[in-house]
């Protein structure tokens, strides 16, 4: 097999053709700053250096993509909300001061000009830099933050608007995400004028860490299924990330159509690969609590065997289940994409679909 | 008579009005106030609580349930002989320092209200000199520290040390959760339990406390 570059092996995974091996792409945006010298602080409002700190980061490691990733409250702060900023830590939405006082409110909300509202366009700016260092070689996943679900937590409240489900109209609940959907969509598909080769959102506040696959389904995956639409149909390969153990729920992110998929660790690979549709991508899902920061390398090498054998490198790009923790310690990282490199290697990936 | 089987159903499905309504009456009956809260609100509590384990009930449900539960301990609080119910236990809990996620520790917070504890929410991002405080004035007997990133995580640790160096360590048992959290993890820093979601917590708790008597 022919060496591929980064960009084209994870091409292949996207398009069902088999890689060369299997592409890494870890969430690892607060590593990636730590690695390149930086804080978040000092980035999250530049352009140039949150491109800065992917290069570096790739770079040095030499793993296959760049999410660009940088908070969760991004979105949500260019149509309004008040944001906490911090040195050490990623900003964050202040809840404790919601945009929607009144669910009523969404109706004299405004929808963000990608160009100007908030930083929407330090976020682009990093996706440009990026895509013109490195783009040629190196998958470049814009994040267009949060999804629908999570973006009407943000701007009411995440308390508040869990009690909102229970006792509000669903009409004006269903007006709210709408809301929420078109404005994520404004942003997701900035990402592709700005060159990104896949978008994606996080929707984590719609996981069953939160709310029940019921709920899931009665409120956030018709939003999240819309929005999937609309940007896929705009013309670039579209990602949705939910946290915690998504069992429930997988099915139904299959049947958004999403064509990549980003699961987290509680899940299991092998039923997941059962659960959606053959052409979706799996992104992940290596703990990164344990063992990515409290284990050993070791540790990490068998974890990442073991997942590479429930999906027998079927349409799999190897990442952490959850955004990776600053303080992951380098040893364990380099054992990652080692190991990544290692059981998901060609030969291996011939072996593991031959046994069947 | 009220029903009070109808009070604890109206807490595990919720329903605040209901819950209020049928604690009056069952008050204006002369219902022994300690009674209604432990043997009707705290086993409401517990069901839900049990339910969320399980995975049967979530986040929504659970903040609806003690919403339900805080309605109706607030008419029953001030008809306490001593304006005070028999607590369990007193409880200092917080998200450490740098982290600012408080969804489940409040979750932890009103099961522990729910089912009889004292409890004391400092709220996010405290610091380790904040929580020795609070141990002392407010007379804790559990220290109950969430943290949800690998990075703050390891300042429950520092804040274990600054409780020995204060000198309250025997004093005070320390619980310790949140996402990333385990068991292991737990030992490693000192902790004296763990637990992975807010009804067995309470349970951890209520052991911790048979131990020290
Ligand atoms: C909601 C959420 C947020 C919200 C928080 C809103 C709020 N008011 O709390 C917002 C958007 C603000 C947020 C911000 C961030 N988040 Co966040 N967040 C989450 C999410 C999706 C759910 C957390 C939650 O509320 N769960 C529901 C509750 C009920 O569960 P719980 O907290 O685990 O609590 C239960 C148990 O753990 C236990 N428990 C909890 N505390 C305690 C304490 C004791 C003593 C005991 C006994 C038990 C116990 O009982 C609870 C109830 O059963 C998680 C995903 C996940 N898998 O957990 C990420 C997650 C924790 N966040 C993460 C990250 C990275 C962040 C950010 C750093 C960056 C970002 N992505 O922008 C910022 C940092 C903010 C900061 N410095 O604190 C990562 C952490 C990864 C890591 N390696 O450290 C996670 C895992 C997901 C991810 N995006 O990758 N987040």
């Amino acid at each position: 097999m022919k060496e591929m570059t980064s960009l084209e092996r994870c091409m292949a995974v996207l398009d069902g053709w088999m890689p060369d091996m299997l592409p890494v792409v870890p969430q690892s945006f607060m590593f990636t700053v730590e690695t390149a010298g930086y804080k978040i602080g000092e980035v999250v409002r530049d352009g140039a250096k949150m491109a800065r700190a992917h290069i570096v980061s790739q770079e040095k490691y030499g793993y296959d993509g760049c999410v660009i990733d940088f908070d969760d409250a991004t979105i949500a702060e260019a149509v309004g909300a008040k944001v906490i900023y911090r040195e050490d830590e990623p900003a964050i939405v202040d809840e404790q001061q919601p945009v929607l006082k009144d669910l009523r409110d969404v109706y004299d909300m405004p929808i963000p000009d990608p160009g100007r509202s908030g930083r929407l366009g330090v976020w682009l700016e990093a996706t440009e830099r990026l895509v013109e260092a490195v783009g040629d070689h190196v998958f470049v996943m814009g994040r267009a933050d949060q999804g629908p679900f999570s973006i009407a937590c943000l701007l009411r409240g995440t308390t508040q608007f869990m009690m909102d489900l229970m006792t509000e109209d669903p009409g004006l609940i269903a007006d709210v995400l709408d809301y929420c959907r078109r404005i994520s969509a404004v942003f997701a598909k900035a990402q592709k004028d700005a060159g990104a080769h896949a978008t994606s959102i996080g929707d984590a506040f719609a996981g069953p860490n939160l709310i029940s696959p019921d709920m899931y389904r009665r409120f956030a995956f018709e939003p999240e299924r819309r929005l999937v639409e609309e940007v896929q149909a705009y013309g670039i390969p579209f990602s949705v990330h939910i946290c915690g153990d998504t069992t429930g729920i997988i099915e139904e992110m299959g049947r958004t159509g999403a064509r990549i998929l980003e699961v987290d660790w509680k899940l299991d690979m092998a039923e997941a690969r059962r659960l959606v549709p053959e052409s979706t991508v799996l992104m992940g899902n290596v703990d990164p609590s344990f063992p990515l920061v409290l284990g050993a390398p070791a540790d990490v090498d068998a974890a990442v065997r073991d997942l590479v054998a429930k999906t027998r490198g079927r349409r799999h790009i190897v990442s952490s289940g959850c955004a990776m923790g600053r303080n992951t310690p380098e040893a364990n990282f380099r054992a990652f994409i080692a190991a990544a490199r290692r059981y998901g290697s060609y030969e291996e990936l011939c072996r593991l679909n031959e046994n069947r | 008579m009220t029903n009070l089987q109808e009070l604890s159903d109206a807490i595990v499905a919720g329903r605040l009005e209901p819950a209020v309504d049928l604690t009056r009456a069952a008050l204006d009956e002369g219902i022994d106030p300690q009674s209604i809260i432990s043997d009707h609100m705290i086993p409401a509590m517990q069901r839900i609580g049990l339910r969320f384990q399980e995975g049967r009930a979530f986040v929504p449900e659970l903040l609806m349930a003690a919403r339900a539960m805080k309605g109706a301990l607030e008419l029953v609080k001030p008809r306490l002989s001593n304006g005070k119910s028999a607590t369990v236990g007193r409880i200092v809990i917080g998200t450490v320092y740098g982290d600012l996620h408080d969804i489940g520790k409040n979750l932890v917070a009103s099961m522990f209200e729910g089912c009889g504890f004292e409890v004391v929410n400092l709220g996010v991002n405290i610091t380790a000199d904040r929580f020795v405080e609070a141990i002392r004035s407010e007379r804790a007997d559990i220290l109950c520290l969430s943290a949800l990133l690998t990075t703050t995580m390891n300042y429950m640790k520092t804040v274990i040390e600054a409780v020995e160096k204060a000198g309250l360590r025997d004093r005070v048992k320390i619980m310790v959760g949140g996402a990333p959290v385990n068991q292991l993890f737990a030992d490693r820093i000192g902790a004296d339990g763990y637990s992975d979601n807010a009804n067995s917590a309470v349970l951890k708790a209520k052991e911790l406390i048979a131990k020290t008597v």
